[in-house]
Parts: structure tokens; C-alpha cells; sequence
């Protein structure tokens, strides 16, 4: 078998949880990609949000394990269905894939590329896993997870936390501005498409 | 300084009255600039580290922020003076654009790769909005999904370079991250990180096997905002990777180098090649871009070499010179297209030399300093670059940059030629109807100046300022 990062070896639960969870986390994410209803792919992804989280809380991570079910997989997708919903998306009609020779091509190459890459990073001695003020021994003794995540947060971290948060308002200014109904910008591309 | 503009900008999505706005966006923008300039000016060369590691005041950093200040009250100015001033100073876009520039200012000064990749994604994802939805119209909004789509995958290798650099050297703050990776430079984990977060750089450089978004992304864009593309991201992104390559991942060299200098050469050969076949002005010059980014990539990979003597001011000269050669470039660009005739081809310039004399002798010193002729900026830039290479061992691609830059002189010159040895076309003379401005003027006789001046008299002023930086980086 492939040598593992210690920081998975050294977790308390064993390499056979992480096979586990990386076989079905790919497995489910497969499956979003390939449904070809929009529902389909939504539920899978939520299945796969809470795999992820199975893989986070295997390497003692609880917070962000439960971060990662009641953002992820009950707020966010959950929208998801809804918008689907509303939008009332019928199952996609593209048949099968078709490549042209070229595309053929490139895609071979990346794939080749994709197994040297993985080959050699593999054959190498793994990482040692996460040194100092983060690894599992140094978390425990400095009072658990949530009181690490929150400490960093507001300290070492507050200046990329607040840039985070403009960086929603921006992505939500964005939205708003690309799906608001503009009487001028209505009329420009009425224009244009005519 | 970064927070005021963030501030200021909340204010500005009160006031929706256009003249208001439009004050309020160029005073907000001068008064930043003012405190950069300050910044920079009465800055020590000392590093200052505040916020732990998240904002650091440096030379380097400074001078990426007064850069990016300056340019985005040029192109405000630009802007406002074009036709699409009603539909830029809006509200909302112009919200939109302060953040881009909030992320590109919290992005140079930085030293935590969090920050980074946040002020990163702020610059990125603003674009995509303000491309596609300045001036909606087809082209435009399919170049803002394009650039939106290739540029989420390439944040998101980058994302995970940064990921690997972390699990193996168990820190996020580049000046840190040097000494560590040093020690797990065998280990193809480290090695991996690097080679990701150099594809998710090369990307928004445009370096050639990542450039696919350009062509597309700077023709559909408004001029406005191609030429923000074009400057300011690129600052940004050199700076960034200055910051990340020099001395800090120079202890793993052998993993980026040949592919740096790979990208650097097939961006030369590559661009080079496609622009001699482009006829739409901003193609043009958005293959163009990608060249001078392989100048870029070229002097950044100079950095891994040697002598470290050289590498750091050549690339801050080239990026100066780069700058405000675009500046003038796109200045008479927008302002020779209007609401009918937007996106010029290169026929259009045909005879301008007879219609607006001064505008094409303009034009033509910005041609010439883009191939690197001698009296220009462009010459001494270039030769900068070429000789931090050489002074590397770096010959073979110093001869593929010769190369490329003698292709590029045919389609710099044809612009030349079009313009000065062409009668005007008829058809256009009712098109092409610049309004006279005082700060088209302005902003194209200062790019003049600068860019002669570089290259005559005061290159070592414009050298000693890029030698400043690198005082703190090593």
C-alpha cells in the first residue's frame, strides 16, 4: 500500500477509516458530476459534505467536521435544492460525451501527466505530518479545537478574517449586481441581441 | 490603509448621484494614494510586520500600492471622461471596483499566505463581476464566464499549492516558509505545493500554457477595465511573486525553475506568434501582455539563478516601464472609440497620423518602447531583464527572448506603418470622434515623458527606486 502522511497514521482512528472515506468521498463526487438530474446531484453532494466531514472528524478535527454539516450540507446545499426547485430544472439532455481527436489527446496527456505525478509523489517518503503549535498533542493540551479555531481566529488571524468577510460582501454586491433587472442595462442588451 | 478605502467604499453605495460619485471615487482614491505615497516615501527600509505576519510594511509593498493607486485614478479619470462613465460611475460597480482594489493592496503587503489567496480571490472575483457587467453585452458576458470559470480552477490549484507548502513546512507565513521548505525540499509533497502555486501565479500572469483566458477576457472587457487587467493585476501578481520566489522559495529552485523558464519561453514564442495574426486592437495587445509577462517570468526566473544581484530591480523596472507604457497605449484607445465604434481593429488606425498628428506620434513611441527601441523606456527595460538573465547563465532563454522580441517589432511596426503611410478610411471618419480632453492630454504627455525620459536621462533615478526594494528581501 501507498505510504501515508503520519498525520493520518497518527490519528486516532486507523488508515482503514480514511480508505474507507476517500473510496466513497470519490465514489459520491463521481456520481454529482455524472446524474443527470439536477436533484440527484444536489443529494449526492450532500452526501458528500458529510463524508467529508466523516474524513475530517477521523483526523480529530471535530469543529470543522461539524462546521462542515451544518454549513455545508444543511445551510448551502440545502439552498441549492431550493433554487433548483424554483428554477425547475429538468434532467440535462446531453446524451454521451464526445471528444474530437485533439481534445482526445489532450485529455491522454493530462492523464499520463496525472500518473507521474501521483507515482512519484507517492513513491517519496511521506510528510511528517503537522509540527508545532497544530498538531494533535499541542491542540489538546491548549483547550480542544473550537477554543484553538476561535484564538487563531480572532487573533493571528483577524486581518485575513475581516478581508474574508468583505470578500462575501463583494461576492454578494457582485450577484446582485449581475441578476438585478437594470432598466438600461435591460435595454442595452435588448439592443444587442437584436 | 487599506480598511479607509473599505469604509469609504460602503459610503459610496449610499450616494447614487453620478457627479457625487464620481468626485467621491477619484477624492477617496487620491486620499489613499497620498497616504501610500507617504508610506512609501517616509518609510524606512526596514520590514514592519503588523497584525502578525497579515500586513507588512515594506518597500516592496509600498511601492506595489502606490502603483496600483496610481493606476487605478488614472484609469478612474479614464473612465470618467469616456463614454462609459454613465454606466461605470454607478453605485454599485464603483463599490465593486474599490474592494478589487482593497484585495490587490491587502495582497502586496502581506506576508501570510492566507491574506494572499483572500486579497487574491477579493482582486479575481470583482473582475469577473466588473467585465461581464460594466457595459453588458454579449462578448462581454461571455468573457466574464470564461475568465470567471478558468480562473476559479486556477485559484483553486493554487489553493491547494498553498495547502501542501503548509502541511509540510507547518507555516503559513512566507518569510518562514523559506527556512522550513529548505529542509523537505526532497520531499515531493513540498514539491508538488510549489508546482501548484506557480500554475495558479502563471495563470493570472497569462503565461502561456495557462494564457487561453486573455485573448477573450481583455477583448470582451470594457477599454476601462482591460487596461486595470492589463497594470494593476499584474502588479499585484509580480509583486506576490517576488514575494514568494525570491530568496523565500529559492532553496527549492531546482522544482521551479525549468518550469518557470519553460513558461517564460513558450509565452515569448507563443504570444509573439498569435498577435502577428490579430486584428482587433485589444487582441493585440492582450497577446502582447502575455509576451511582456514572459519578459516578466523571465526575469523572475533570473531570480533562481546565481547572482542575486540584479533580478529584483530589473523585474520592478520592467514592471514600471510596462505600466505606463499600457497607460498611454489604452489612454488613446478609449479615447479614440465611443459608444458606436468600440473595440478598434488595426485597420482602423490607418491614417491617423494625418487626422490627429500628435495622437499618432504618441502612439508610436509607445510602439517603440513596447519592441525596445533605444530612446524608450521599453529599450532599457528590456535590457535590464536580458542582462539579470545573462548575468545568470541563462542564455538559452535569453536568445528565445531576443527572438520574441524581434516577431514582436513586425506587429508594433505594422501599427506604425498603418498609421503613418495609410490614407484614412472615409467610412470611419464619421465613427471615430474624440472629444478634446484635457486629461487624455495630460495622462498621454506624462506616459510620453516618463517613457522617453526612462530611456534617456533618468533610468538610474527609476533604477535607484527599484533597487530600494530590495533591501528588506534579503
Amino acid at each position: 500500500m501507498f505510504d501515508l502522511p503520519l498525520f493520518l497514521n497518527s490519528s486516532l482512528l486507523s488508515i482503514g477509516v480514511f480508505h474507507f472515506f476517500a473510496a466513497m468521498i470519490t465514489i459520491v463526487s463521481l456520481l454529482v458530476v455524472v446524474s443527470q438530474h439536477p436533484v440527484k446531484s444536489a443529494v449526492f453532494l450532500v452526501v458528500d459534505l458529510f463524508l467529508l466531514a466523516g474524513l475530517y472528524a477521523s483526523m480529530d478535527s471535530h469543529f470543522i467536521a461539524a462546521i462542515q454539516i451544518l454549513v455545508y450540507a444543511g445551510a448551502i446545499v440545502v439552498l441549492f435544492l431550493f433554487v433548483i426547485m424554483l428554477l425547475n430544472l429538468k434532467a440535462d439532455s446531453i446524451k454521451g460525451l464526445r471528444f474530437s481527436a485533439p481534445e482526445a489527446a489532450a485529455l491522454l496527456i493530462s492523464f499520463i501527466g496525472f500518473l507521474i505525478m501521483t507515482f512519484n509523489v507517492f513513491r517519496g517518503q511521506a510528510p511528517e505530518g503537522i509540527k508545532g503549535g497544530f498538531s494533535i498533542e499541542a491542540i489538546d493540551a491548549n483547550g480542544g479545537n473550537t477554543y484553538m479555531v476561535a484564538m487563531r481566529l480572532l487573533t493571528t488571524y483577524i486581518w485575513p478574517f475581516e478581508l474574508a468577510s468583505m470578500l462575501i460582501l463583494l461576492a454578494i454586491v457582485a450577484a446582485i449586481v449581475i441578476a438585478k433587472k437594470d432598466k438600461i442595462l435591460k435595454s442595452l442588451i435588448q439592443k444587442e441581441l437584436r | 490603509m487599506t480598511a479607509l478605502i473599505a469604509l469609504l467604499m460602503s459610503v459610496s453605495k449610499v450616494w447614487k448621484g453620478t457627479a457625487i460619485l464620481k468626485g467621491f471615487n477619484l477624492i477617496s482614491l487620491i486620499v489613499a494614494f497620498g497616504f501610500a505615497l507617504n508610506n512609501f516615501v517616509t518609510g524606512g527600509l526596514g520590514v514592519q510586520i503588523y497584525l502578525s505576519g497579515g500586513y507588512l510594511s515594506s518597500r516592496l509593498g509600498d511601492l506595489g500600492q502606490v502603483l496600483i493607486l496610481l493606476i487605478s485614478i488614472v484609469v478612474t479619470q479614464m473612465i470618467s471622461i469616456s463614454y462609459l462613465s454613465s454606466k461605470f460611475n454607478r453605485g454599485e460597480i464603483v463599490a465593486l471596483f474599490h474592494m478589487v482594489i482593497a484585495g490587490m493592496l491587502a495582497l502586496v503587503g502581506t506576508d501570510d499566505l492566507v491574506t494572499f489567496f483572500v486579497g487574491l480571490e477579493m482582486a479575481s472575483i470583482g473582475m469577473y463581476a466588473l467585465v461581464g457587467y460594466t457595459k453588458p453585452t454579449k462578448i462581454s458576458q461571455e468573457a466574464a464566464v470564461k475568465y470567471f470559470v478558468l480562473g476559479s480552477i486556477a485559484a483553486a490549484i493554487l489553493l491547494f499549492g498553498f495547502g501542501f507548502i503548509f502541511a509540510v513546512t507547518g507555516s503559513l507565513r512566507i518569510s518562514e516558509i523559506g527556512a522550513a521548505i529548505a529542509k523537505v525540499a526532497l520531499n515531493p509533497w513540498a514539491r508538488l505545493g510549489v508546482i501548484f502555486t506557480l500554475a495558479g501565479i502563471g495563470f493570472k500572469l497569462a503565461l502561456v500554457p495557462f494564457h487561453m483566458w486573455t485573448a477573450d477576457a481583455y477583448e470582451g472587457a470594457p477599454t476601462g477595465l482591460t487596461v486595470f487587467m492589463a497594470t494593476a493585476m499584474k502588479v499585484m501578481i509580480v509583486i506576490g511573486a517576488i514575494r514568494l520566489f525570491d530568496s523565500n522559495l529559492s532553496e527549492v529552485k531546482s522544482v521551479w525553475l525549468p518550469a518557470l523558464g519553460f513558461m517564460a519561453a513558450a509565452s515569448l514564442i507563443f504570444a509573439n506568434i498569435m498577435a502577428l495574426a490579430q486584428q482587433s486592437l485589444k487582441r493585440l495587445f492582450a497577446y502582447s501582455s502575455i509576451a511582456h509577462s514572459g519578459y516578466m517570468a523571465l526575469s523572475l526566473a533570473a531570480m533562481g539563478g546565481v547572482s542575486s544581484a540584479h533580478q529584483v530591480p530589473s523585474l520592478i523596472f520592467y514592471l514600471i516601464a510596462y505600466v505606463v507604457i499600457s497607460l498611454g497605449v489604452f489612454a488613446i484607445i478609449m479615447w479614440l472609440e465611443n459608444e458606436r465604434c468600440e473595440n478598434l481593429m488595426v485597420d482602423d488606425m490607418a491614417g491617423l497620423a494625418k487626422r490627429y498628428p500628435l495622437t499618432a506620434t504618441s502612439m508610436a513611441v509607445f510602439m517603440f518602447a513596447l519592441g525596445g527601441m533605444p530612446p524608450t523606456m521599453g529599450f532599457i527595460s528590456k535590457f535590464y531583464v536580458f542582462n539579470a538573465a545573462l548575468s545568470n547563465n541563462m542564455m538559452a532563454l535569453v536568445v528565445v527572448a531576443a527572438i520574441g522580441s524581434t516577431i514582436s517589432l513586425y506587429y508594433y511596426m505594422r501599427l506604425i506603418v498603418k498609421m503613418f503611410m495609410l490614407e484614412p478610411n472615409p467610412a470611419l471618419e464619421n465613427l471615430i470622434k474624440p472629444v478634446k480632453s484635457k486629461w487624455t492630454v495630460a495622462i498621454v504627455g506624462f506616459c510620453v515623458v516618463v517613457v522617453l525620459a526612462g530611456g534617456t536621462f533618468a533610468p538610474e533615478t527609476f533604477m535607484r527606486l527599484a533597487k530600494s526594494t530590495t533591501v528588506q528581501s534579503e
